[in-house]
Parts: C-alpha cells; sequence; structure tokens
C-alpha cells in the first residue's frame, strides 16, 4: 500500500491511486460505510425504514443501498478501489524490495555510508581483524574486495510488509469468488424424507449432486436445565450421485463438508403442514368405523389416502364429494411444547363448493371435529381413526447448505497474512558494510526497526576489536 | 457450591485491584513508591484468588470458563494484570498502575454488577466448540496487550504535557521508552488479534454458522478495530511517525477496542449474543 519513493514531480493518476494517502482516503470510507451497516438493521425493504428514520435518511438509505451496506455498489467499489490501491503500489515497490531483498548494494563508498542510520569509524587496523571480529560476536562478514566488508541477517524481514498485503489481495479476491459465485440455501427434512436439492433465499433450487435423507432428528436438552438445549442432531444418509451411500451425523458446529458444500445443522421446527409440493411422501391410513361401534367390529373400510384423495361416503349423490385437503404432522392447537398432533383435514364439495371441512385426529381418534357444527350430518355417525401421519418426534430439521467457492482463497490469505505478520514484525533485517578509505575504516548499518540495540551490538564489537588490538600493542 | 466459592473469589479480586489502583493513585499523589510496593502485592494478591476462581468455575462447567461475559471479563481482566506486572517489573516504574489499572478496575466492576449473570449454564450447541476457546483466549490475549498500549500512550500523552523536571516529568519513563513500549505493545497483541479474533473466529463461524464472515456488528468492529491498529504499524513503521501522533492512534485503537466489546453488545444487534 504504501511506497517509499519519493518523486518530487506533480503525482500522476498511478502515483496518485498507489499513494497511502490514497489508500487511507479508502480506508476511511470503507470504515464509515461498515459503522454505517451496523448502526443502520439490514437486509429490509424501503418500507421498514421509512417509519424509523427521517426521510432524508430513508433517501440515503435508498441511494447508496445502506439497507444492504456490505453488497452495496459503493461498499464493493471502495473495496475494489481498496485492492486497486494494494496492487498498485505492490507492482510499484517490487522491483526495489526485490532489490533491496536480494541485490542489495553491497559495495558502498563514503556517501552511502554517511547516509545509514548507524555510523563508526576504526583506524589503524586491518581488515581481517575487523572481520574477524564480527565473526566472533556472531556476525559473520564476507569480503568484497580488499576495501570492503559486508554481511547481513534475516533479509526475508523485507519481504514482511509485502506478504501481508498479498494476503489481503487474496483475501479481497476470496471476497469477490465468495460473492459471486456462492450460494446459500436451507433444507427441510421430515424424518425418512429426502431431497437432492437446497432452496435457495430466492425460492430457486440448487442441485447438490448428492441426495441427502433425514434418518432421524433429535434435540436433547439439558436435564437441569430443561429449557436449555444440548444438542441438534441430524442423523443423514448421503447418497452420491456416483457413490454409495454413508452416513453422517450433522450437528452444530460439525457440518457435513461434501462436494463442495458445507451442510451444518441451523435450525428446527415442529412439523407444521405438508403440502402437495412436499418431498414427503405424504400419504395417510384412514380407518373407517361406525361410531360407537365395539372395538371387535371390522372397520368399513381402510384407505391409503394422499392429499387430493376422494373419500368414499356410502349413501351420498354424486353432487356430495369429501376430499382429502391437507396432512398436518402437528396441528398446533395450544401450548407449543404439546406433543406432535397429527391431523387431516376432509374438506366436504357441495355441487362444487366447498361446503365445510372436518378434521380428524390421530392422537384423538373419534374426534372427528367440524369446522361448521350445522353440518356435522355424515361425520357424526363415523368414526374416523387415521395412521401413519409424520414422525414421532413431531420435528423437522432445517440445514443449512452454503457452496462458497471463495474458501481456499480465503484460508491461503489467512495462512499468509499470519506469515507476512510474523516477518514484517519479528523478522528484523540487518545488515553491515565496512568500507576503508585513506586508511580509515567506515562502518555503516541499516536494520528494521530498534536501531538503538543494533547501534549497541556493533558498538561492543567495535569496542572488542579495539581492546584486541591494544592488547596486542602492549 | 463451587459456583459461590469462584463469585467470592472474583468479587474479591475485584475488592482487590479496586483497593490496589486506589494505592497506586495514592502513591503517586504522594510521590512515593513504597506504597505501591503495597498496591502491587494487593494487586497480585487478588490475581491469585481471579485465578484460583476461573480454575474451579472451569473445572465445575468443565470448560475454558471465557463463555459469557462474566467469565471472560475476569479472564480478560487476569491477562491485563499479568501484562501489567511484567511492564511493571521490566520497567521498575510504579507510574504504570495509574493508567492500567482503571481499565482493570472498570471490567472487573461492570462483571459484578448484579445484572451480569453469573450462573454456570451448561453450554448451547453454538458454544460447545474448541474454535470458541481458542476464538476468545487469542482474542483477549491480543486486547490485553493493546490495554497496555493504551496505558502507556496515555502516559505518553501525558508525559509530553508534563514540563521537564517537573514532579510527573521526573517519575514517568522517558517519552522514547513510552513510544517503544506503546509499539511493543500492539507489535504483540496484533498478530495474536488477528489471528484469534479475525481468523479463529472466522473458521468457527463457518463451522457454526456456515459462513466465515457475515457481516454482523461485532465482525466488522473487529475488523475495524483491526484496521486501526494497522494503521498504528503503518504510520509508525513506514512513515517513522513517533510519539504523540501513534500514541492517539494507540488510545483511539483501544477505546475502539472496547466499544467492539461492550457497545456493540448494549448498542447494536447481532449474532454475537451471548458475548
Amino acid at each position: 500500500m504504501l511506497s517509499t519513493i519519493e518523486r518530487e514531480k506533480s503525482p500522476g493518476t498511478i502515483d496518485t491511486l498507489s499513494s497511502i494517502q490514497f489508500g487511507l482516503v479508502v480506508l476511511v470510507a470503507i470504515i464509515f460505510v461498515a459503522v454505517i451497516g451496523t448502526i443502520i438493521p439490514q437486509g429490509h425493504s424501503l418500507d421498514y425504514y421509512q417509519d424509523k428514520y427521517w426521510p432524508f435518511i430513508v433517501i440515503l438509505i435508498k441511494v447508496f443501498r445502506f439497507n444492504f451496506a456490505y453488497t452495496s455498489p459503493l461498499f464493493i467499489g471502495l473495496l475494489g478501489l481498496f485492492g486497486l490501491n494494494l496492487i498498485l503500489c505492490s507492482v510499484k515497490r517490487f522491483p526495489l524490495l526485490l532489490k533491496t531483498t536480494f541485490h542489495p548494494n553491497t559495495v558502498p563508498d563514503h556517501d552511502s555510508i554517511s547516509s545509514m542510520p548507524i555510523r563508526f569509524t576504526l583506524e589503524n587496523i586491518s581488515l581481517e581483524k575487523i572481520e574477524y571480529g564480527f565473526l566472533h560476536a556472531g556476525f559473520p562478514l564476507k569480503k568484497l574486495d580488499s576495501n570492503c566488508l559486508f554481511g547481513e541477517k534475516k533479509r526475508l524481514g523485507y519481504l514482511g510488509a509485502s506478504i501481508v498485503h498479498i494476503s489481503i489481495l487474496i483475501l479481497l479476491a476470496g471476497g469477490i469468488v465468495s460473492l459471486a459465485s456462492g450460494k446459500r440455501g436451507e433444507i427441510a427434512l421430515e424424518n425418512g424424507a429426502r431431497t437432492s436439492t437446497a432452496t435457495l433465499q430466492d425460492g430457486s433450487s440448487l442441485p447438490l449432486g448428492f441426495t441427502v435423507r433425514l434418518d432421524s432428528f433429535a434435540v436433547k436438552f439439558y436435564e437441569k436445565y430443561p429449557d436449555r438445549p444440548k444438542s441438534y442432531t441430524s442423523s443423514v444418509t448421503i447418497t452420491p450421485s456416483d457413490g454409495s451411500p454413508f452416513e453422517k451425523s450433522i450437528r452444530v458446529n460439525h457440518p457435513l463438508i461434501f462436494n463442495g458444500f458445507t451442510v451444518y445443522q441451523s435450525s428446527y421446527g415442529n412439523s407444521g403442514m405438508v403440502s402437495e409440493s412436499s418431498s414427503v411422501s405424504d400419504s395417510v391410513k384412514v380407518e373407517v368405523k361406525l361410531k360407537n361401534a365395539a372395538e371387535t367390529m371390522p372397520p368399513l373400510a381402510v384407505l391409503d389416502m394422499t392429499v387430493g384423495s376422494e373419500f368414499p361416503v356410502p349413501g351420498l349423490g354424486d353432487s356430495v364429494r369429501v376430499i382429502l385437503s391437507e396432512i398436518h404432522r402437528d396441528l398446533r392447537m395450544g401450548d407449543p411444547s404439546d406433543k406432535a398432533n397429527p391431523a387431516v383435514k376432509l374438506d366436504v364439495i357441495i355441487n362444487g363448493k366447498l361446503s365445510w371441512s372436518v378434521y380428524a385426529f390421530q392422537n384423538f381418534p373419534g374426534l372427528n371435529m367440524p369446522m361448521n357444527p350445522n353440518s356435522n350430518l355424515v361425520f357424526s355417525m363415523l368414526d374416523l381413526r387415521i395412521s401413519g401421519v409424520g414422525s414421532s418426534s413431531g420435528y423437522y430439521t432445517i440445514l443449512g447448505v452454503v457452496r462458497d467457492r471463495g474458501l481456499p482463497l480465503m484460508a491461503i490469505g489467512a495462512f499468509f497474512i499470519m506469515v507476512g505478520l510474523f516477518f514484517s514484525l519479528y523478522i528484523r533485517p540487518q545488515r553491515i558494510w565496512v568500507f576503508k578509505e585513506n586508511d580509515k575504516y567506515f562502518i555503516g548499518a541499516q536494520v528494521k526497526g530498534d536501531t538503538e540495540s543494533f547501534s549497541n551490538f556493533i558498538k561492543i564489537i567495535i569496542k572488542n576489536i579495539s581492546n584486541d588490538k591494544n592488547r596486542e600493542k602492549k | 457450591m463451587n459456583q459461590l466459592i469462584d463469585v467470592n473469589l472474583f468479587y474479591g479480586a475485584f475488592i482487590c485491584y479496586g483497593v490496589s489502583m486506589v494505592i497506586y493513585f495514592l502513591s503517586f499523589w504522594k510521590r512515593t513508591g513504597k506504597l505501591a510496593v503495597a498496591g502491587n502485592m494487593i494487586l497480585l494478591f487478588g490475581l491469585i484468588m481471579q485465578i484460583i476462581g476461573l480454575v474451579i468455575r472451569g473445572t465445575a462447567a468443565q470448560f475454558m470458563p471465557i463463555t459469557n461475559i462474566y467469565e471472560s471479563l475476569n479472564f480478560f481482566s487476569a491477562v491485563i494484570v499479568i501484562f501489567f506486572l511484567f511492564v511493571e517489573w521490566k520497567f521498575a516504574n510504579r507510574v504504570f498502575g495509574v493508567f492500567i489499572l482503571p481499565v482493570v478496575f472498570l471490567l472487573m466492576a461492570f462483571s459484578s454488577l448484579p445484572s451480569t449473570s453469573k450462573e454456570i449454564v451448561p453450554l448451547i450447541p453454538a458454544l460447545q466448540s474448541q474454535w470458541l476457546v481458542w476464538h476468545v483466549v487469542l482474542s483477549f490475549i491480543g486486547e490485553a496487550a493493546f490495554a497496555v498500549a493504551f496505558g502507556s500512550g496515555l502516559m505518553y500523552l501525558f508525559r509530553e504535557k508534563a514540563k521537564e523536571g517537573s514532579f510527573p516529568a521526573r517519575i514517568f519513563p522517558d517519552l522514547k521508552t513510552l513510544d517503544t513500549l506503546t509499539y511493543r505493545a500492539i507489535a504483540i497483541g496484533f498478530p495474536i488479534f488477528t489471528l484469534g479474533a479475525l481468523i479463529f473466529g472466522a473458521v468457527w463461524a463457518k463451522y457454526a454458522w456456515g459462513d466465515y464472515w457475515s457481516w454482523d456488528p461485532k465482525e466488522t468492529w473487529a475488523l475495524i478495530n483491526w484496521i486501526v491498529y494497522a494503521l498504528f504499524l503503518h504510520v509508525r513503521v513506514i512513515r517513522g511517525w513517533r510519539g504523540r501522533a501513534t500514541a492517539w492512534i494507540a488510545v483511539i485503537g483501544f477505546l475502539t477496542t472496547m466499544f467492539t466489546l461492550f457497545g456493540v453488545n448494549y448498542l447494536l444487534s447481532g449474532l454475537h449474543s451471548y458475548a
């Protein structure tokens, strides 16, 4: 993001776009929009905001799409500009970075040493003695020629900041891929039901390339805390389109990762109405008996009915038809913690018009409850016993399905951002030059970070070299 | 039974930290280091109580005690106190307590409020994850380092205002030391925060919610927090800024951290409703 190259001429577009100032402005704008996104509730239609905010703010929300702040063109555009800033400055500083890291100017001169942050001079001593002194202190110097020494350590530390910047670019790219190709949907399944598609947020279907069958779903609660859930477990059988089936328990924090999808435990509920479009085989067994008949008396009829089936009522003409219109896995009537209440609804159609309806309950045989009490003609004589509706648990599971092709890029970016941070914060490149001019040795050094302690380190080496020299003289 | 012991130990730690803070203030006011030694001992005693409390609570819950705001604040303040004791020992200066201990005291005061639930409740399924432990522990270690940078940043700003040779100037560490400490604390805290808060948080989110990033307010504010400290490192390392400007960024950075920790929970709504 940052360029160390100072330029005197007025900056061009590329210079502006790659400058730290531009990067900072964009970052501040990103923060600004991000904060707005945390203040304004996200994901609602404009009507929602009209009652809550001043008209002026609603206009701003509409224009800048602050109700979807993080996918708004403004925010994506700002992230794009930030990415561009990173790319440009990375490219711009790359040649200099390569040179600094791998091909430093090893042969110094008087001027370059005098511009270094750490400088010393030594007199009346041989180059070999200096070389030995540094070697002894654990900082070997190479002899470049008869007048020059050069040594360096930890030069990869120069690359740290660039690795971080490139990692951020990889993360941004991962984010773009996630946004562009990512899919998020849901699968709602009852026991025994199967599906090979997920329903996306817009209502469309996403083929999974495998079939998920719910074998069972269980909610467990803590014994001492009956209201506190302990686990939600969907036991499923996965059948890949070109492989053998396998079983998997999907729990919160333990998703199934398969075929590019993450299938995770998202929610659950009590089974509601089963519609005709449901993937569940929604047949129901109906036993018809005469009311008050002895238990031993065989039923008048045993019918396998599905939604839309006609219920044959003896003794009625063609003008009256009874149709099974709804199958409820769990017809909620009171306390939601009650056990599931499977029921069917029968519609009585007279002369083509819906005249009245009656409910029959699996758990309450004989309680045929007409919706219109005045019309309870036929059913008052009959006892309908239904069975085979829904699962015994009365729950269905909702599995979240996410396909995210940006994930590998995000993982790579996250890994290298840590590597880059480590290099840039903890690997401190150190370089020392020794250069002879007029019987004087000029020692110059560079370090990234703590100049003072490196300077002290060299000072001690020089002191030791001088002491050795004095000892020899004595 | 266990729960009473740990809650009482945490109250004890809170009282010790409060008393210790007052003694550090008195010591500063009276310009004597002797009092601060007493403050230091009481602080250490409080820390030991808090650590024992955390161990008891962790054993009772059979999980790292970081799963709600009460446990988290106790863990967080213990880490800050450990960092503070290290800094005080390293720099042999008693003034740090005046600037860092109020943070610890306020965190503990918040955790001790009657409205903060102190009950050990078993974990809901979303929280039953080792990623939670890594996410929270590393986030708080990083943030504790930011708390140290906040203290040294504030000290820098005070020291800079004080006249050379005057009372505060004499007992404060010199500006260069404070500046270096602020940088080092952030240089340690930043990668740990990056790994814990952002990366491990994202990994956990992927396992629990299916998405590594949801622009939940807490996530967004953690990212803003990260950007503030990234800015600190940029301007210091690359632009060579030193002193007042970077001290201010360290102070603002920690205020952002505190907003991410508290403000988001109480002012904004989102997925991180439990902590």
